[in-house]
Formats: C-alpha cells, sequence, structure tokens
C-alpha cells in the first residue's frame, strides 16, 4: 500500500513577485495576443509558491506559444515541435526535486506532438502541462489546428473546415490526468490559481488556457472565450471523473466552455513507481545518475 | 552549460541561432559567425574518429586496382580479395569509418598507392562514388547495384578481372 500522497512541497522556495519571474527579455506576440494572459497567470503562480528559479525548468516545443520560456526566469529548453512533453519528462525522471513545467500550443501539444499526449497523462509525469489553446497555427500565420472549430475560415480552409475541433480536456480526462482544469487566458486571476494547483499538484496537472488569436482566429475571440467561459458550479465534484466529464459536455451542448478545476485525483507518479522499482530490486551498485547526465554533455 | 537547480546558471537551451547569452539572434554577422564555428568544429572529427583500414593483403608497393568499400559491402571486398590475391592479383582495399566530413586525405594516400580504383556500393546513384569525386581529386569507378540484394564475391571477382584484362 502506497503512503498518502503529499502535495509538491519539495520545492526550493523563495519570496519573489510576479515581476521577478520575468526576465530581461521582452515578451513578444501580436498585439492583444492571449498568450500575454497565459504569461501573466504564470508568472503570479509562480511568485504565489515561490518557486526559486534556479529549480525551475520551463520546457516548450515549437509555436508561437512555445516562445514564451524565453520571457521567464528559470532555466528553460525550446525543444523541437510537438516533443516538449517528452523531453520535460526526462527533466521529471532525472531530478525529482525539480519543478517542471510545459508551456505549448494546441497544434505542437494535439498534433504534432500527439503521440505523446496519452502516455504523459497515463504515466502520471509529476509535472505541469499549459496548453495554450488558440485554436489556430499562429506561427505559420493561420491554418487549422486540432482544436480549430469546423466553421473556421483559414488559409487551409478558405471555404469553412471539413472536421469537428478536438476538446482538449476530454482527452485529458479519458487518459487519465491527475489534475485538470481549464479557463480563459485573460482571466489571469483564475489562471494563476490553476496553475498554482497544478504545480503543487503531485502527479500530472493539464490546464487548459483557451488564448485568443487576433491575427488568425476571427471565431474564437477575447469576447467570446470571456463570454462562453463559465466556472464549474460550487458543489461540482472534483474527485470524480464522470462529473468532470458531464460538466464539459453539458456546458458544451449550451455553447459555453466549463472552466475553472474540473477534476482531481491521486495516485502513484511514474518516479515515484521507478524509485520504488528500484528500492525493490536493490538498487544496483553501479548506478550512477551523474554519470548518465554527462554522457549526454555537449 | 550548468544543470538545471544550479544556483546562477539558469540559461536557455535552443534550437534557433542565438547569441553568447542564449537569447535568439538572426542578425547577418551573428549567423555567418556560428556557421563558421560550427564547421570549423566538424572539421575536427576527422581527428577523433579511428582511421581507415587500408587492406593491403600483403600487397607491397603500387597495386593494379584499390577496392574502395563501405558498409556491408567491406565483408563481400575482404573475401574477394583474398580470391583474386590466390590468383596472383595486386590487389588492395580501402575501407573509411567517417563519410562526414570526408577524410579526403586518406582517400587521396590510397588512391595514391593504386593505378585505378573500383567503387562497388548498393545504392543506384553511386553515392560514395560522387562523394569521394567531389571532395578528393580521384576518380574511382563506380561499380553499383539496388535490387536489394547484397553484391557477391563472384561479382566484384569478376568486375575486377574485366577491368584488368
Amino acid at each position: 500500500m502506497n503512503a498518502p500522497m503529499q502535495p509538491n512541497m519539495h520545492f526550493h522556495k523563495v519570496e519573489l513577485k510576479p515581476k521577478d519571474y520575468k526576465n530581461e527579455t521582452t515578451a513578444f506576440w501580436c498585439a492583444g495576443c492571449g498568450h500575454y494572459g497565459v504569461l501573466t497567470g504564470l508568472l503570479r503562480a509562480l511568485s504565489e509558491i515561490g518557486v526559486d528559479p534556479n529549480y525551475l525548468v520551463n520546457v516548450s516545443g515549437i509555436g508561437c506559444s512555445s516562445r514564451l520560456p524565453y520571457f521567464v526566469q528559470s532555466y528553460k529548453m525550446h525543444t523541437l515541435h510537438g516533443r516538449a512533453g517528452p523531453v520535460a519528462t526526462g527533466v521529471q525522471l532525472a531530478r525529482p526535486d525539480l519543478a517542471v513545467v510545459v508551456t505549448g500550443g494546441d497544434g505542437d501539444g494535439f498534433s504534432i506532438g500527439g503521440g505523446h499526449m496519452p502516455h504523459m497523462a497515463r504515466k502520471n509525469i509529476n509535472m505541469t502541462y499549459i496548453l495554450m489553446d488558440n485554436r489556430v497555427y499562429g506561427l505559420t500565420k493561420g491554418q487549422v489546428s486540432p482544436t480549430s472549430q469546423q466553421a473556421m475560415k483559414a488559409s487551409t480552409t478558405p471555404y469553412g473546415g471539413v472536421e469537428d475541433g478536438m476538446d482538449p480536456v476530454l482527452y485529458m480526462l479519458t487518459y487519465g490526468a491527475t489534475y485538470v482544469a481549464q479557463a480563459f487566458a485573460g482571466n489571469a486571476k483564475l489562471a494563476a490559481q490553476l496553475i498554482k494547483g497544478g504545480m503543487e499538484h503531485k502527479g500530472f496537472a493539464f490546464i487548459n488556457l483557451l488564448s485568443q488569436c487576433p491575427s488568425f482566429n476571427e471565431l474564437d475571440t477575447a469576447v467570446t472565450f470571456r463570454n462562453a467561459c463559465e466556472l464549474v458550479p460550487e458543489g461540482h465534484d472534483t474527485s470524480d471523473v464522470s462529473a468532470a466529464m458531464l460538466a464539459v459536455h453539458k456546458a458544451k451542448q449550451e455553447g459555453r466552455i466549463a472552466s475553472g478545476l474540473l477534476y482531481k485525483t491521486e495516485r502513484p507518479t511514474l518516479d515515484q513507481n521507478m524509485a520504488q522499482l528500484v528500492q525493490n530490486v536493490g538498487g544496483h551498485k553501479d548506478y550512477d545518475l551523474r554519470k548518465i547526465i554527462d554522457l549526454s554533455r555537449p | 552549460m550548468a544543470d538545471p537547480g544550479t544556483p546562477g546558471g539558469i540559461h536557455i537551451a535552443t534550437g534557433l541561432e542565438h547569441n553568447e547569452v542564449g537569447l535568439p539572434s538572426y542578425t547577418s554577422a551573428n549567423h555567418e559567425a556560428m556557421q563558421d564555428k560550427r564547421f570549423r568544429k566538424l572539421k575536427g572529427v576527422v581527428h577523433d574518429v579511428a582511421p581507415a583500414e587500408v587492406d593491403t593483403g600483403g600487397v607491397a608497393g603500387m597495386a593494379d586496382l584499390g577496392l574502395i568499400a563501405w558498409g556491408s559491402t567491406i565483408g563481400v571486398v575482404r573475401e574477394a580479395l583474398q580470391r583474386l590475391r590466390a590468383q596472383g592479383y595486386k590487389v588492395k582495399g580501402f575501407y573509411p569509418k567517417l563519410l562526414h566530413p570526408l577524410p579526403a586525405q586518406q582517400f587521396e594516400d590510397f588512391g595514391a598507392s593504386c593505378k585505378r580504383l573500383l567503387l562497388p556500393e548498393v545504392n543506384f546513384q553511386g553515392q560514395l562514388a560522387h562523394f569521394v569525386r567531389a571532395e578528393t581529386s580521384l576518380r574511382p569507378e563506380s561499380y553499383t547495384i539496388c535490387g536489394g540484394m547484397p553484391f557477391t564475391p563472384e561479382m566484384i571477382v569478376t568486375r575486377v578481372k574485366e577491368i584488368l584484362a
């Protein structure tokens, strides 16, 4: 029997203001981009938790969204398209003492990196995945993404689309993410609260932040997102995955988007299971993490 | 680079062209300097890899023909060379360990010890032969097959005999 799960209290702590988590590089997206809201939410969450930037790793793939780590005071890796998750998984398993955050877009996560998403969830990697969901490929100037609405006209769908968009939140609930939340990125207070909860949660935390793209997505604007997002009711049972799915479906049927903390549960994380396995078989006398890491050093 | 969790070592690991502090930089001057640095480092790889194997099989001095082979064709060529030498042919083999950057001087040295060169390889275009002609002064004769089966020693023996006839 496993010991009761503790939240992520192992973080190295400091007292810093949100602006102290913003590094000297000027944040640069289009005017009115929702990603500024994600950044604001993240900086606030980091400050509220008080994570020491020296022990924080922010990993991204490719896309407008994936530029976010450049602006954060932390260790950061700007990796390959769709591969932020696997890289972050490696970081987390090698160094369970670090706080690991992935920031990436809907295309990067669910199209290019789509094959990785269920496995991060089912393996329960102890990290936080913030999906900056603008429902469009923005960096390449407007193509249909996996989360685009069918009605969206884009350079690849000049007469409107032919596919229904997927729902990242339902996907993650299905595949076993142990913390699933959703919010409009423009609501930085709620976003910060959900990110903080996700980072403190021991396990795979998935936070879908709906982020408008004023340049290439005319359907999903800040106004439509703000109006559509509705907090799950007060009595929502966050320990019930069926209730979470039902809340998402129900909101969708009524043209709304369920927001807030949808689901939270606890089960052993991959690094815990691996450590337990090593302990069970008595370890290995030649095991030296430092040597393994040095093998991949350039 | 510092491991994450090292106080004061914060940086970004990025695939974008970047400057000394890790921030993206697309200026012409920076890109040229970085390309220069990358290709300078690449040249050094030649010295880190074991030199090409020269298979003289006891043939001293100038060979009538040298065979250059790479990959799984090497084994076939070794056997073909043994059969040819047993019949009195003065033939040598050359098996590079590194194709890029091409160890050009090693190729030149081998070429200087052979009157003619044959380069059998299993691909339609004769890719290594093409590369050797581009990077060295050598002009090996290309012998290619691409049916999906490897060379047999007999095929090599037959071709060498035709050339030296």
